[in-house]
């Protein structure tokens, strides 16, 4: 070990004298005027891009710096580095690139920050290519409609609001609703379910305590080989947060321009826009509405734009994200809430009064949409889940209703029946993703009225024993059925029989 | 409220008049900057002023070493400063800094050329750093 980090230094050391002897070269320089909170103020360097790298020599190494600002006189830059080993006086100079992060499968299993570096204690991360931490969104040429499903493993998603590879469906709720909760499952569903996808997960200004948590029940779930966590806490600088989530789609595209799937969960973009708002008042860029600067729009469209469907000719990858924005009291009215709604194709929106009356995904049918899923819905599911959507909605206004206790008519109490059973089917706990077979069976249970003499509280027992039974009678059955293919009527004859057979050992 | 003036803009000014032969631009430029408050900017402005009569063909330069250059030594480095800013007149001084350890540091207006084995040193604790 010792000998390696040796004969390392010397190779260093040797380049060193080598870059001595052969720098001869009059590059062009600039001086630190300024520096503080994380920006430091430069002038000189008229040749400056921007976003460009710049180095800052300082006593203890040098300090990276890109440049944001590009004014007459000045340029801001926002520092990569410690600010307090910046001083006024000291040399810059350009790097001579813009940002870039290290990509590829060497990362995969491993939790880094925004620039590559890893967090986890593990080797250093070589890497053969690098990616364009900020790049151009693919074309209207280079696109495909979305298409192919991308499981998440929970019913009511699945079935109501399903999501296609190459999507942007947003997570959107108050705190504590389980909106990470939802990613989590997502990313463990891709493992169980063996799609291949590579989940990518940012952690904007997450606590780190969080991180680790996620990172041991990802490992526990065998999910980590297949997952890259971009990790930045609430203590590092606001550039890191401003660069997590460009960095991380840097590291997704390497999947979905290599012909592969890659899932993005930004968790989440409402702390990526305060840090961006940090960041732009310390430039002194002129403060917008809630004080966030004029393109804060563009900062998150940016972003999710490179999410995309490719053409066949491109590869057929895809780079689905998962944005997740966190809402006050339930404002989605809010500025950065309509600004990723509007950017997106969909919302699943958490509720917390569901949340306490230990509905779980706490999600709301009526808000909740998913504009292009539709057609990347499995034959199998889409089968079963026609009306679900509207039922629900229904259901849940019409039992507001009767909570005034007035006599119902028939239908409508057979209406809220139902609904009330599809509700208690919709809970499902958290990491345990079902798989398509699952899914079918379960909500074709009730909705075709096998499960109609089943009381409500017993619905989840008569679901897990309709489900065990159906595997242990009829697996290759259900192997079938999981290929995502419309089920032939005799599937739905032994699908609606297993379950009469099941419903009657629960009936009250 | 009269516009701020920005510094390249009153670089430009006063380097028109050093050209020009104008004795008296720099007590003007000097009699605005205190006028207005901005004297802490006079640093600055001089470097802008170098920068914009670096770009007219005339170089001010310095050459730091850590020991003192002979006349053979500046000789070449101002024919190779010639060689690359194209400059018709350059003008430069030696400093001698022991800091730097050995090698020199050239620095014209806007640039610079860092031969020194300080500047090595740095590069390598960054790079010792990384690994």
């Amino acid at each position: 070990m010792t000998e390696g980090i040796t004969t390392e230094l010397s190779k260093e050391l040797q380049q060193a004298i080598a870059a001595l002897e052969t720098n001869s070269n009059l590059e062009e320089v600039g001086v630190v005027v300024r520096v503080g909170d994380g920006v430091a103020w430069i002038h000189g360097l008229r040749g400056a891009g921007y976003s460009e790298v710049l180095n800052i020599e300082t006593d203890h190494g040098v300090v990276e710096a890109f440049a944001l600002n590009l004014l007459e006189d000045e340029i801001g830059a926002v520092l990569l580095g410690e600010d307090s080993l910046v001083k006024a006086g000291q040399t810059v100079r350009l790097k001579g690139t813009v940002l870039d992060v290290p990509v590829g499968p060497e990362l995969l299993g491993r939790v880094v920050d925004p620039l590559g570096r890893p967090l986890d204690g593990g080797p250093a991360i070589k890497t053969k290519q690098r990616g364009l931490v900020e790049r151009e969104a693919v074309g209207v040429m280079g696109r495909k409609s979305v298409h192919e499903p991308l499981m998440t493993g929970i019913v009511a998603i699945d079935a109501m609001f399903p999501i296609g590879r190459g999507q942007r469906e947003l997570i959107i709720g108050d705190r504590q609703t389980g909106k990470t909760a939802l990613a989590i499952d997502t990313m463990i569903n891709q493992a169980k379910q063996k799609t291949g996808v590579v989940n990518v997960y940012v952690a904007i200004g997450q606590k780190l305590s969080k991180i680790a948590r996620l990172v041991d029940r990802l490992k526990q779930e065998g999910v980590m080989d297949q997952t890259i966590i971009v990790a930045t806490g609430p203590s590092d600088p606001a550039s890191l947060l401003y660069l997590a989530p460009y960095a991380a789609t840097a590291m997704g595209e390497y999947f979905r321009d290599n012909s592969q799937h890659a899932l993005m969960i930004y968790d989440d973009l409402t702390k990526h826009a305060v840090a961006y708002r940090q960041m732009s008042l310390l430039l002194r860029r002129p403060p917008g509405r809630e004080a966030y600067p004029g393109d804060v729009f563009y900062l998150h469209s940016r972003l999710l734009e490179r999410s995309a469907k490719l053409s066949d000719e491109l590869g057929a990858g895809s780079l689905t994200a998962l944005p997740i924005i966190e809402t006050q009291a339930g404002d989605i009215s809010a500025y950065i809430p309509t600004n990723v709604i509007s950017i997106t194709d969909g919302q699943i929106f958490l509720e917390t009064d569901l949340f306490n009356q230990g509905i779980r995904p706490a999600i709301s049918a009526g808000l909740s949409v998913s504009r292009v899923g539709g057609a990347a819905q499995t034959g199998a599911v889409k089968s079963v889940s026609g009306n679900l959507k509207l039922g629900l909605s229904q259901f849940r206004e019409l039992a507001s209703f009767a909570q005034f206790g007035s006599d119902l008519d028939d239908s409508t109490k057979h209406q809220i029946e139902r609904g009330q059973r599809l509700t208690e089917l919709l809970k499902q706990s958290q990491y345990q993703p079902l798989s398509i077979w699952e899914q079918v069976a379960s909500i074709s249970a009730v909705i075709n009225g096998q499960f109609d003499h089943v009381p409500a509280d017993k619905v989840k027992d008569a679901q897990a024993a309709l489900l065990t039974k159906l595997w242990a009678d009829h697996k290759t059955e259900m192997q079938e059925l999981d290929k995502g293919g419309k089920p032939a009527d005799e599937m739905k004859t032994l699908l609606a029989k297993t379950a009469t057979a099941t419903a009657k050992g629960f009936e009250g | 409220m009269a516009r701020r003036m920005s510094r390249r803009a009153l670089a430009h000014y006063a380097a028109n008049g050093i050209v020009k032969g104008d004795k008296t631009v720099l007590r003007k430029l000097a009699a605005y900057l205190i006028e207005n408050q901005r004297t802490k900017e006079a640093s600055l402005i001089v470097r802008d002023i170098e920068h914009v009569l670096s770009d007219r063909g005339v170089v001010v330069g310095t050459v730091t070493s850590a020991f003192p250059l002979d006349a053979k030594a500046l000789d070449a480095i101002k024919e190779s400063v010639i060689g690359t800013t194209k400059a018709e007149r350059v003008t430069l001084s030696n400093q001698v800094n022991t800091d730097l350890i050995g090698g020199y540091v050239l620095t014209v207006p806007g640039r610079e050329q860092d031969a020194s084995v300080r500047r090595a040193l740095t590069l390598l604790r960054t790079r010792v750093k990384k690994v």
